[in-house]
Parts: C-alpha cells; structure tokens; sequence
C-alpha cells in the first residue's frame, strides 16, 4: 500500500494529530492512527511488528514517552516561507507594515492583491498594480478578505459526526478509503469541485483520475452560467472565453451583460472602459455605450442609452439588431435599434457587442456573430481557451442521479455548499444521506458540514498556498499571509491525501506544478504575483455560418417573469458572514441586510404595491416570501431577486433579514424564468436602506451634460447653477505647506463601492447591524449618493462620492464648543476623538452630512470579547469610542506615514506619494488626491479642468474636495436624451 | 409713593383690584406665612406632590438609563442629531423667562399688581432654568465631559471654542441661573425675617433665623436693599433678552435651512414669554383657588398675565408669518424646500397642530369673558404650553431633515426614553414648585403689606 | 446690663416718618428706625448718606466684562492660536457676547455681595430684639430707636419726647 509505501516519518501529520492536544488525552488518539504506526516503523523499526492492538503497562509506558515528546513537536512547527512584496521578511520593524502579493479569488479566478501586513497581521487588502485582472484596483468583496480571515465563526476543527475529532483520523478513514480505491479503481468516488483556474489543482485532479481510473468528477458552481461556453463550443467547435478590449472599443452594446459589475474581468474592464471616456477639453473623444438589461445594474447606470426588457426579451431584440446589421434596410424594430445599427455600422472594427454571461446560449451566439460581422473579433474581442476549463462528468443534478443510481457512495465536496446552493428541484440532501462516506471541506460548519460524516476546515486563501488563473489566463501564485489560524487545510492537501499523500506540504504542492521555474523565478513571481507571460494567447477562430436557433420565444405580456441575480457583495451567500459586506449598500437600491424582491413602478402600480410590502413568490409549486422593492428602470412584470441571503448559519448572516431566493431557482431556469405568481400578502416588512430619497429636486449637485455639449461649452456645470461666492468677510488662510485636496471624477464612476468598503478596512469604521442601519444610525464615512433624473420607469441614474470636503471654512469648526475638530496647516479638517464630548453640532451644521457619530459603543473596546476580528484593525487608525463624532480625514494615517518618510529623506512629498484609499480601491481612477500647492500635481490638473466644481459652492465653504461633471455621450439620433443637455440636477 | 398710588389708579380699573378687601400687615404675614409654618397644607397638594415624585423617579431612571446605554436610546440620528434634548431644553429656558420679566420689569415699571405673583414667579424661573440647564448635558454623546466647556486647565491644554454658540450659552445660562439666584434671595430676605419672628419650633426659628441673615428692618437696610434690588431688575431684563437671543443664536448661527433666520432672536424672546406666561397661569390659577388666596393673587393678576400672553402670542404669529415669507423671499431653494416640507412633509402634523395651540386657540383671550374663566384660561395655558414645545420641536427637527442633499435626507422616530425625560423633568418641575410652595412663602408678604399700607388697608 | 437705648413703637407709617423729622429737629443723631417694608424717605431724614452701591455695581460689571474678555484674547491669540473654520484668531463679535454675560454676572454679584456688606449682613446679633415691644414681624408697627450713646440722649427726657410724638409704647432696650 503505497500509504504505507512511503517510508518516511510522518511528522507533521502527527504534529497536526497532537496539535493542541493534552499529551493524556492524546496518547490513546495517537496510538492507534495509521500515521503513528508508520511513524514507530520509522522510528523503532524493532517494536514496529511487536506493536500490539492492546497494550500492555510497559508498551503504554512508552507510548506515553513518545506521544509526550510528541506533543512536544507541535511546538516547534517553523514558520513558513513567504516572500515580501518590497521587504524581506527578515527586516521586519515594527509599525511599518509589509505588502505581499497574491490573488485572491472571485468566482475561481484570480484578481491580484497586495496584502498589507502589520507584524504578520493581514489588515488591508490593495490591488496589484502588475495584475492584469486588478491593475492596482480592488472590488468591495476583495477589501473584506481580512474580516473574513479572522471570523470567529469559521470552522476550527475537523469535525466527525459533528464531534471534533483528529485530522489524523479523518486521514486514517482517507488511507482506508485510498487503499480501498485503489483496489476498485475509485469505483463509487465523487468529487465535488467548484469553478476553479487553479493549475495546481487541475494537475492534482487529473493526477487521481490517473490513479482512479473510475472516480467521477462533479462541477457545482451556483454561480456560473455555461451558456457562453456552449455557443463557442457550437460556433467555433471548441469552449472558448471571450477577452473584451474596451478601450479599443468606440461604440459597445450590452446584451443584459453587467461587464462593469459582474464577472472576473470586471475591474480590468472597468478600468478599460473609463480610460476610453475620460474626457478633459473639447477635443476628446469617448466611446459610447448602449446597455439593454433585464434589470438595473450599475453597467446600465454608464450607459448613454439604456433600455429595460424582460429577460426573455434579449434575444429578439439581438436577433432584431443582428437582422438590421446584416440586412440592407438599416430600419430596424423598435426605432432606437435603427439608430443603434447605424452607430455599429459606423465604428466598424472598434465596435463591440457583449452578451450576457446568464443569458441564452443564441444570445451569445448573436452577440459573437455580430462581433464577427463587424470585424470586431480579434480587435474588440478576443477568444483563449477558458481558464477554468476541467473536464468535469457534469454537475450536480448528475451527481444526484449517479447517487440515485447507486454509481456513488462517497462523495467529497470541495468548498462549495449544494445543501444551500443547489436549485429547489434537486433534492440534495435526500441525494446525500444515502451517501456511505460524505466529506466536507470548507471555511464554515454550512449546511452541507452538518450533513457531512467528515468536515474538515479549509485554510483561509490569506492562509495557505495556491495557485490561480485571472480572467485572461494569467496565472498567480497565492501565498499566506499567516499559518493557518485554525487549522485548516488547503485544498490541495485534500487533493494529495486523497492520492495517498498524507503528509503533503502546502508550498511544495504548489511549487511542484511550477517546478518548471527555477527559485529566482519563481521567488520573482511571488514577488510580483503574476507568473510571468503566463497570460493565454487569444486563438484564432472561424465563424460558423449557422448559428444556431432562439430556443426560447419572447413570452407576451402578462405572466411575471423572475430574475435573479447574485447579490453583489455576498454572492451565492458565502461571504454572508461578513458584518462588512452586509452593511455595505447595494450600488442601486442602497439596501443593507437583506434583499427584496425588485419590481418596476409601473408594476407596484398595478398590483398597488408599496415598498416594503410582503409579496408571496411561486413558481413550479415552490414559493417564498419576500418585500418588494420599487426600482425605476426595472422592466415591468419582471421581478428580481437575489441570491446569497436567507442564511440560517452564523450569527452575522443571520441577523441579516431576507428571503433565500434558490427556493425558487431550479436547474433549467438558472437566471430567468417566467410563469411566476405573485400573491400580496398583508403586512410589511422592515427594509433597511441608507438612502431614502432619490431625485435632486432640481438642485445642481450632479451636474451633467453632453459630449456635444461639452465640446460647445466646457464650462456647462456653470450654467444655471447658482453662482459661486468671490470673496469671504474673513480674510484667507494661508497654506505654505502642502495643501492637500481630492477632485472626483463623476463620468468616470461606476458606483461600484469598491471605495466605501476600502474606507472601511483602512479607517476600523465599525459595523453597527441591522437595527441601528434601519435607524439611520450607519457609520461609513464615505458614501455614494445614487440619484435618478429623468421619467421614472426609464431613469438616467447618477452616482456622486461624498466624502468629507474639508472646507477651507468649514462650518462643522465654527461651532463646536471645544475645539475638538479644527483645521491642520496643511488644510485638513481634522476630528479630535479625544477632544468631543459629542454636542453633534458640526454635523448638524454640516451641508454634506458627512459625518457620522457613535450613538452607542459601536466598536468592543475589551480583548476578551472583541475576538480575533480586532486582528483586523489598522494600528495606525484610532479606534472610536462611544458618543464621539467621527468623519473621513483624507486618510491622514497615510499622509503622516508619507511626510515622516518624506522629512527622513530630508525632501517633499512627491506627487502622487499619498494615495487615499477610496482612490487607491478605485477600478476607474475617478478620485485624485494630492498637494493643490504643487504646480502640476495630478489633483491641481484635475480642478483645472472645465467642467471642476465644488458641491453647494454658493454657500462658500470652500470644499477640497471638487466634482467633474458628468459627462454623457448620447446618440443624438435617439431621442428622449436630449433634455440632459446641460441640464444640472 | 403717591406717583406708584397713582399709576395704580390708573392701571387698575376699580372692579379688579390688585388686593380685594381690607387687611392689616399682621394678617397678611400672619395668613401667608400660616402656609409654611403650620404646614396645614390641603390633602390635595400631597396626593399632587407624590403623583409628581413619581415622575422624579421616572426621570431618574431616564436618565440612568441614558448615561450608561448612549444618547443613540433617543430618537436621533444622522441627519437629525439634534431632537428633543434640545427642544426640552429651549422650552424651559422660555418658561423661565416669564419670572424674570415679572419681578424685574413690572418692577421697573412699578406695575404694583406684581407684588403678589412675583415670588413664585421667580421660583418658577430658577425650576425652570434648572430643568432646562440638564438638557445640554444629557444632550452629550459624552456627558460625563461636559465641564470642558469651561476655561479649565485640562489634560488636553486646550480651550473652549468661544465662537461656539454653545459656549455663549454655556455663559448665558449659568449667568442667568446665578443672577435669577441671587434675585431671588434677595426678594426672600425680609419674608424670612417675618417667619423667623414667626416660627414656633426651633428648627423652624434656627432654619429661617440663618437664612435672614438677620434682617431687622432696618431703614438703613431698607434704602441700601432697595437700590440694588432695582439695579439687580435692571440688571436681569438685558440678561433676560441676552440669553434668549443666545439660544436663538444656537439655531440662528447654523447654515442649515430653517435655522439660518435672523428673526430668531426676537421671536424666541417673543415666545419665550408666550410660554412663560402660559406657565405662571398654569401654577397660579390651582395655586391660588387651593390656598384660598384669590384675595391675594386677584383676577386682575391673571387678566393682565392673559393680555400679555395675546401681545407676546401675536408677535410669535408675526415670526411665523415672516420665516415664511423669507424663506420664499429669500429665493434660495433649500430654505423654500424646507418650508414646504415643514407643511406637508412628514412633519406637517405637528407644525399645524402648532400653529392650532399658538395662533388660533390664542385669539379667544381677546374676550374678557375667557380671561375671568379661571377653568378656561387654565386650559388655554395647558394647550399654549403644548403648542410652544412643539414649536421648538419642529424648529429643531426640520431643517435637519430637509437640508442641502436630498440623498441625506430622513427623519427621526422618538423613543421611549425621549418622553420619559421630558415628562420625568416636568414632573420634578412641579415637585420642586411643591416643596417651595411648603417652605418659603409664595407670596411677598412685604410687598403686598406695602401694597396693602399704600392702599389705605393699615389698620 | 447696659443700655442700648430706648425704642418707641408707631402705629402707621407716616407718624413714624413725623417722629424721626421731630427727634432730628431736636438735634438726636443716633437714631434708627424699623418697619416690617421699606418707608420710603425714612431713610433721608434719618440722616443717611447717599449709597455708593451703584458705583460698586458698575464697575463689577466692567471688571467681569474686561476680565473675561482679556482671557479669551490671551486663550486664542496668545496660548493656544488655531485655525478654526477660517475664521480670524481675534473673532471679537462672538467674544463680546459672552464678554456682556460675564459683565452682567460681575455687576449681579457686586451688587448683592455690596448691599449685604454695607448693611453689615449676615448680623446674627442686634439688641432690637431684646426689647418685649419690638417684632419685626407680628406687630405690624413702625418703630423708632433713639441709642443711649446719643449725645442728646436723657432718660426721662427722651421718653416724654417720643410718647408726645404719639409713640403707643416706649421702652428701654438693653445692650
């Protein structure tokens, strides 16, 4: 038996095995493991054979001696090697943190990340400049990995039946199975993957394939849609991924495709996109875009022209658009795709049409026909062969039936948690307690871990190695930041003891694959955190001529039809213990702990529906309860709903409110379905949301215009917005340092909250939970106000960062009695924490509302009860007590870091040196920070633009922080657009 | 003494005499002081004194409750930080001022029908300051801190920001409270000499006897005693203005839509001793029919404290009016947003129910038929008393809601703790006026004597 | 057992007013009079001095004006500048207002403090009270004391005096 085949000692399995363990209670645990009896075979050759199954005094004797000196080992475990991102490890200082490079993981791709690391504490989370999938930015989701690492709440230890138990006998039950599947071929073995780039794990899993010629390999990722993969497979004869190049693109249609929110290319093309509109005097140019979506999402809110159909309704209007672009008679149905076809025709090459990834396998069809058409492919759009590719024997549904068929009685499942995840009308949990053998291995004790014989807790990605692909192939190397916190194991440990390798160290896994790269290079690319030109080669492809038929008709007005999407921070509901993320406001609706059920106005108006209102949901016999929510631009008789809530596990998720919306989702219908009834029940429920009114009254806040507008007049946010005041009673300060301000791009701002949740890990802004988010009691201190213009059921909607303006004459000063907030030299408004004694005067005095104040003790002052998650905290942010008011500072922590570094090198600070964190999270480089003093910085070029201007200037605070207008390129063919000429607010 | 005789006579129309019948000094003094010194008090008053003291022990617990949980168990939040921890505090602050105005400019004036009225009235004012000097404390996110408003050497080597409004405040209303003190002693002192005379016990006689600081009646006494009594009332009708102004000023100073108004001040004033009047009837109507007193504290009392309430009321009608207007003339779009808001937004209720209790309710004291109805006159106080916490309530709450981003716009929900330490303070309000009411006169004996001698009374 | 003086009790007012005028006329001096309220002009004929209390006032209120606001100048100019909302350091509007409250509470506090110090208050001791006839309070009546220390002052002489000058008793006050 090859288990026993290797003959070395297994140290650090019995180190694992002892771990923690009083060397009494261990000794007997230690005995008897299959480990323990190779270890003395290694160790006593002699006793080996003589190692009786009862023991006597003596034998027991020196089992106690040796499992003594055993527990002794788990002391000594020495550190493992990780390679700093600036620094070698070994110059650690303390206070100055260290930054290591690595990916984190999105749906099983890879966005590069810099860890930000305070004597070996993960606090921060900042992209990686060198990433092609990060380019230096992060998403809200990213920032929230630190909370995560250290959640209390995940799994601690391997649990049998739901008792704690050793890792070394769930590795002895693993020999057993081993040795068993060998001999069977791994006959009646399942594995249960999730999506994953990872080359390590492919290898790992075609190695046991290899070794067990029968075991089956199962892919359940709720998340995913294949619908792409099978028009390419159709099309071009083989699954491809297509790569989107925005800032080649000129004009760009969105078939329902959230590229700006959704997917892992998101923030590279986010990135793209905003690049190809930055628009800074009359001769530049921006592309434009036309989105036609089936519910609102912050890609939509980009667009210049949007449109709401019912999902089902995406195909026809490709295939309308598809008909137009290929016909002579440009005359397409409904009108504005006529003028649309012209504006494709017209940018020939540099035009791009981007399908959906949840919609119909024909409406990717007519997208890359399109594309095709166009001569867009190879330009705008390039095809590699999908990172995630792994030949799977199909997906949960199939491992339910090989159950049902008895092919399958051991089953283990590889992060993902199908209790909670799987479509409503696959019964897993039946599927599963047939099962002899169910392993689990996951952060958390889910649904599935309860059900589980074995549940074995994973290592955090900040805590273990790995390896992973971005979205256009390129490949990282994931490294830890800290040794397990809690044990876990990572998943190729799983992978090698399933293959017998018991022992398997984490980074040997891992550099195994790469074994390729010699040590400098791979030392390089832990250093960079990208392997270099590991990226795929975009391949070349033959359309085929026929494409393919629309399986689904539109269905007529009438029935409902049901949408749903992942819920942007949570997902499928796996990072629903995250205090973070449930409290960040969803981009659009600006909701917090919980979702609702989206509908249209028209929709609530016909079924006179109020927000809040309890609804009752079925379809195909299964139903849920949920409240709606009113959303402008929603389509009507389409109802959204989101997935990733309606946990019943973890104290964080379930304080959540909200409904589990894969009641309601099956395995045909994916992502949209009709036939959904909708009953009003009586009653409300509580729907906590940070913004509670949505228009601008008319005021000039977000002021916008035309590119043709802007070209006529750059200087449009002056037009009709009250005049700003000259001079002051007062006489000026003067600043002779560096006068620090911020200028906020509003055209290149997405709305994605990356900002708001890089606020949150940089400056310890504490989480306050549902009641006291329904209270008006939250405490970001940047927020991004999100306004509809425009006719209700087909809104322009607007997203506006506000942070603190630091007004050079700020009214929040002048009245507070103590001088616990005043101005810095270099023009900061700064908060004394110590100094308020919490008057609440400056915010009430405050035209932004930008400050925020501790109405009760929001953040745990004692070690003992704060937990781990205080790990967390950024030691150079002070911790805010209750009953102070608090507000954003420019991230003064960074500005001081950099001036001490500055004045030790005896020089000024360099443009560009301190970078805030809302700025330094943003995908599309809308928020500048620097010295207003320095002739040329970035941020003084920013305010010297046009279209700068300062919110509520009139009343001559005399903010740092300024506004770029917005600037839209709307088809002027197209009408309905054109009130937005110039029009401000 | 004949010029203060003849205004009198002027001022006082025969069928409402500021004194009814005849009494000599003995019987004055011997009739007032009965009240503390033999404590035959009506069962009445103890039933009302201990309904009272429960609210003591409410406001008690309030604010126990308050300090050790936070000042988020009140309904308030971003935007409305501000609720009725401020409301409370300005509706006391104008209560007081009714006291003031009568002991110190009827005195001025020499109204001679002050006499009688302006002991509990100045009573009523140092309660109605102390309630009021609470608010700004509980109002803190740290209480415990709130000494740092003071010029103190402290850990943090810093000062007060004097060009808080906060701060004038702190000044005005700890100068006020001391000043009203002091006046207050002052008018005490002959009285305490009376019942010091007068005590039977020893206690009574030792207790009183310290208190009068001796007085014996001296002339000489009487001459320096009355000089600065008057220079105190000239003193304390500035300060009186001053520190409404200044609260005004908290709100006045703010750039928020529907603070940012110069008529505040004045029209704070204005209600202030809309307010205050309304609460001297409230105490003095009961006190009077309870105590059998109506000879003492007259009709003419309460018809004049009902006219002055429709003079300060119409001029509160008249700063409504002129916020309104300005906030439209002003043209600037927030402050007519926020006026429109206060009318139909979701705070509407309460700015008409106001106007209801200020304006119109009011306009009945026209008749002097209602002015004689002490039962009437007594509710009409009541609901000018309601109204004008609600005018404060909606001032505060108001602009906040409505300010200059819409995307920050939210109201406030009360809650349970914000009724509990209202009603808690007016309950200890009243217990307070009970227990003077039990150990010190409430009537000037000395001033009414002489009211009594000039009058022809002295037997 | 010495002698303090002799008292005389009035019925009303103005009687006790003609006495004081009368007893002056004969030249007496060290004379006090009580009444239960102030009677007005009682005090000139008795021969008082014009008061310097209005003085004292003013310049209590001066001083607490001048001081407060001397301290707000030193505070922000001087021991701790800083730059608050853009606004001047010497923000002299806002630091008048509290200047005039603390001018108020100075003038208040002179104004009470001097009144108790020139009447000599708190007095817990004044031979008045030893004589039977003399209450301050229960009588009601208006009295004239004439001090033995009076140069003009005879037993049996001033006695007669005061009983024709209408006084309802007369009595003989010890130290």
């Amino acid at each position: 038996m090859s288990a026993i085949a290797d003959r070395q000692p297994d140290l650090a399995a019995l180190r694992l095995a002892a771990a923690g363990r009083e060397p009494w209670r261990g000794l007997d645990e230690l005995a008897d493991t299959a480990e323990f009896r190779r270890f003395v075979e290694a160790e006593f050759p002699a006793t080996a054979e003589r190692l009786p199954l009862s023991l006597d005094r003596r034998t027991l004797l020196k089992l106690m001696g040796a499992s003594l000196s055993l527990a002794g080992l788990t002391a000594c475990s020495e550190a493992e090697r990780i390679v700093p991102y600036v620094h070698q490890p070994e110059n650690i200082i303390p206070g100055k943190p260290l930054y290591y490079a690595t990916a984190l993981a999105s749906d099983g791709y890879g966005i590069g990340a810099v860890v930000e690391s305070h004597e070996g504490r993960p606090t921060k989370i900042e992209g990686n400049p060198d990433h092609p999938a990060s380019r230096g930015a992060t998403d809200a989701v990213m920032q929230a990995a630190v909370l995560s690492l250290f959640d209390p709440e995940r799994s601690r230890a391997p649990l049998k039946q739901g008792e704690p138990a050793s890792y070394g006998d769930f590795l002895k039950e693993i020999a057993g199975l081993a040795g068993g599947s060998i001999a069977s071929g791994g006959q009646g073995l399942a594995l249960l993957v999730e999506a994953t780039t990872s080359p390590t794990a492919k290898a790992q899993i075609n190695a046991l394939k290899a070794r067990y010629p029968r075991l089956r390999v199962f892919r359940h990722d709720p998340l995913a849609a294949g619908s792409g993969e099978q028009a390419t497979a159709k099309l071009f004869g083989r699954a491809l991924a297509p790569i989107y190049h925005f800032d080649r693109a000129d004009v760009i249609v969105s078939l329902d495709a959230d590229f700006l929110g959704d997917g892992p290319g998101r923030l590279a093309y986010a990135r793209q996109f905003a690049d190809r509109r930055r628009v800074r005097k009359a001769t530049d140019t921006m592309s434009r875009l036309y989105v036609i979506e089936s519910t609102p999402t912050i890609t939509g809110a980009a667009a210049d022209h949007r449109r709401a159909v019912r999902p089902s309704a995406v195909e026809s209007i490709a295939a309308a658009i598809k008909a137009a672009l290929e016909g002579d008679n440009h005359e397409a149905e409904p009108a504005w795709a006529s003028a649309l076809v012209e504006d494709l025709r017209g940018a020939g090459r540099n035009a791009l049409v981007v399908p959906g990834a949840h919609q119909t396998e024909f409406v990717h069809a007519l997208a890359f026909a399109m594309n095709a058409r166009l001569d867009a492919i190879g330009n705008t759009l390039e095809f590699i062969e999908p990172p995630d590719a792994l030949g799977t024997d199909g997906d949960l549904a199939s491992l339910c039936q090989a159950i049902a068929g008895r092919l399958v009685d051991t089953v283990v499942v590889l992060g993902s948690n199908p209790l909670h995840t799987a479509p409503s009308d696959i019964d897993v949990r039946k599927a599963f307690s047939d099962l002899k053998l169910l392993v689990h291995w996951g952060l958390y004790r889910d649904e599935t871990a309860f059900l589980a014989r074995w549940h074995i807790p994973a290592a955090h990605e900040l805590e273990g190695w790995s390896d992973i692909r971005a979205y256009d192939g390129t490949a990282s190397i994931v490294q830890p930041l800290v040794e397990p916190l809690f044990g876990g194991k990572s998943l190729h440990q799983l992978l090698a003891a399933l293959g017998g390798e018991f022992n398997a160290d984490m980074q040997a896994l891992v550099r195994r694959t790469w074994a390729a790269m010699d040590e400098p290079a791979w030392r390089k690319a832990l250093r960079d955190g990208v392997v270099p030109n590991s990226t795929a080669r975009p391949v070349a492809v033959g359309m085929a001529a026929d494409i393919g038929a629309g399986a689904r008709r539109v269905s007529a007005d009438g029935p409902l039809e049901v949408r749903f999407v992942a819920d942007p921070w949570l997902r499928d509901g796996r990072y629903a213990n995250s205090s973070w993320l449930q409290e960040l406001p969803r981009p659009l609706s600006k909701l917090v702990w919980g979702n609702v059920a989206l509908i249209s106005p028209a929709t609530a108006q016909r079924l006179g529906l109020g927000n809040g209102r309890v609804v009752n949901l079925a379809r195909n016999g299964r139903d849920l309860d949920a409240p709606v929510w009113i959303t402008p631009g929603q389509p009507d008789n389409t109802v959204t709903l989101s997935l990733g809530f309606g946990r019943k596990i973890g104290s964080v998720a379930t304080m959540a409110e909200g409904y589990d919306a894969f009641a309601l989702r099956t395995a045909d219908a994916a992502w949209f379905a009709d036939g959904l009834v909708l009953t009003v029940r009586d009653g409300s429920a509580r729907v906590a949301t940070t913004q509670h009114h949505q228009a601008m009254e008319g005021r000039a806040i977000i002021r916008h215009a035309t590119l043709d507008a802007f070209r006529h007049d750059p200087h449009f946010v002056r037009d009709g917005a009250p005049t700003e005041p000259t001079e002051s009673l007062y006489p000026d300060w003067s600043y002779d340092q560096e006068a620090w301000g911020m200028a906020i791009d509003q055209s290149a701002c997405i709305g994605c909250m990356a900002c708001v949740s890089a606020c949150q890990a940089e400056n310890n802004i504490a989480t306050v939970g549902p009641d006291e988010a329904a209270r008006g009691h939250e405490m970001h201190w940047l927020r991004i106000d999100r306004y509809y213009a425009g006719a209700i059921d087909d809104p322009d909607i607007f997203f506006q960062p506000v942070p603190c303006m630091h007004c050079e004459k700020a009214p929040c000063e002048v009245v507070c009695p103590v001088n616990a907030t005043t101005h810095t030299h270099d023009g900061l408004n700064a908060q004394v924490y110590n100094r308020c004694i919490g008057t609440r005067y400056c915010s009430q005095n405050c035209p932004y509302k930008v400050r925020r104040f501790n109405f009760f003790g929001y953040q745990e002052f004692d070690k003992q009860s704060a937990g781990p998650q205080q790990a967390a905290r950024n030691p150079d942010v002070t911790v805010r007590s209750r009953g102070v008011m608090e507000k954003c500072t420019y991230c003064v922590q960074r500005i001081s870091e950099k001036r001490i570094r500055a004045q030790i090198e005896n020089r000024e600070i360099a443009d560009g040196e301190v970078v805030t964190a809302c700025q330094q999270a943003c995908p599309t480089q809308a928020i500048v920070f620097g010295d207003l003093n320095k002739k040329g910085s970035g941020v003084a070029r920013e305010k010297a633009a046009p279209h700068n201007y300062a919110l509520l200037e009139e009343l001559n605070t005399r903010p740092r922080t300024t506004y770029l207008g917005k600037i839209t390129n709307p088809n002027d063919r197209i009408a309905g657009k054109s009130r937005a000429e110039a029009a401000n607010g | 003494m004949a010029d203060a005789a003849g205004i009198r006579a002027k001022k006082a129309p025969p069928r409402l005499p500021v004194l009814r019948g005849r009494h000599d000094f003995p019987e004055i003094s011997g009739r007032i002081s009965a009240v503390v010194l033999d404590g035959k008090l009506p069962r009445l008053f103890w039933v009302a004194f201990f309904v009272c003291f429960a609210f003591v022990l409410l406001f008690l617990y309030s604010i126990t409750y308050l300090i050790s949980v936070g000042i988020g168990a009140i309904g308030i939040d971003i935007p409305v930080v501000w609720g009725t921890m401020i409301s409370n505090f300005v509706w006391w602050i104008g209560i007081g001022h009714a006291g003031t105005l009568i002991s110190a400019v009827l005195l001025l004036l020499r109204q001679p029908w002050r006499a009688s009225i302006n002991r509990f009235a100045e009573a009523m004012t140092l309660f109605a300051v102390a309630m009021a000097g609470l608010y700004p404390i509980l109002h803190l996110g740290r209480p415990w801190f709130f000494y740092w408003l003071l010029p103190l050497p402290n850990t943090h080597m810093h000062w007060p920001q004097w060009r808080s409004p906060l701060v004038w405040d702190f000044a005005a209303i700890s100068t006020y409270a001391t000043v009203s003190l002091l006046f207050w002693y002052m008018g005490l002192l002959p009285d305490l000499g009376v019942l010091r005379d007068r005590a039977k016990s020893r206690f009574a006689q030792l207790f009183y006897g310290i208190l009068a600081l001796g007085w014996c009646g001296s002339a000489f006494h009487w001459a320096r005693y009355q000089t600065v009594y008057f220079l105190m009332a000239a003193l304390a009708t500035p300060l009186v203005v001053s520190v409404h102004s200044i609260v005004a000023l908290d709100f006045t100073f703010a750039i928020t839509p529907g603070y940012h108004s110069t008529i505040f001040p004045p029209y704070f004033v204005a209600g202030a001793l809309f307010s205050g009047f309304a609460m001297v009837l409230t105490i003095a109507i009961p006190l009077r029919w309870a105590f059998a007193v109506e000879d003492l504290i007259t009709l003419r009392h309460m018809d004049n404290a009902a006219k002055l309430m429709i003079a300060a009321g119409m001029i509160v009608a008249y700063g409504y009016t002129s916020e309104a207007f300005f906030a439209w003339y002003s043209g600037q779009p927030y402050e007519r947003a926020m006026m429109a808001e206060r009318a139909v937004g979701p705070y509407a209720p309460l700015f008409w129910t106001m106007l209801l209790c200020n304006c119109v309710v009011l306009q009945l004291l026209w008749l002097r038929r209602v002015r004689l109805n002490m039962p009437l006159l007594f509710s009409i106080a009541l609901v000018i008393n309601i109204g004008m916490w609600l005018e404060r309530y909606v001032i505060v709450v108001t602009g906040p809601s409505r300010d200059y981003l819409p995307s920050s716009w939210g109201e406030q929900s009360l809650t349970w703790l914000d009724f509990g330490i209202l009603f808690g303070s007016i309950g200890t309000f009243f217990a307070l006026v009970f227990l003077f009411i039990r150990i010190l006169p409430a009537i000037t004996i000395f001033e009414v004597e002489e009211l009594a001698e000039e009058k022809g009374g002295a037997a | 057992m010495s002698l303090y003086g002799i008292i005389a009790a009035f019925a009303d007012p103005d009687a006790l007013t003609q006495a004081v005028s009368a007893m002056r006329d004969k030249g007496y001096r060290r004379m006090d009079a009580f009444s239960p309220f102030e009677v007005r002009g009682l005090a000139d004929s008795l021969g008082m001095r014009k008061t310097r209390l209005p003085r004292a006032v003013l310049s209590g209120g001066a001083a607490g004006a001048v001081l407060v606001y001397a301290l707000i100048l030193y505070s922000v100019e001087i021991d701790y500048p800083l730059n608050v909302g853009g606004r001047p350091l010497h923000s002299w509007t806002p630091f008048l207002v509290i200047a005039f409250e603390a001018g108020i509470l100075g003038a208040a506090l002179a104004g009470f403090f001097g009144m108790l110090w020139a009447n000599g208050l708190p007095q817990y001791y004044h031979p008045v009270f030893n004589a039977a006839t003399f209450t301050y309070a229960r009588g009601g009546k208006f009295y004239l004391l004439v001090e033995a220390a009076d140069p003009k002052y005879r037993k049996g002489v001033t006695k007669r005096q005061l009983t024709r000058l209408g006084a309802e008793t007369v009595e003989e006050v010890e130290a």
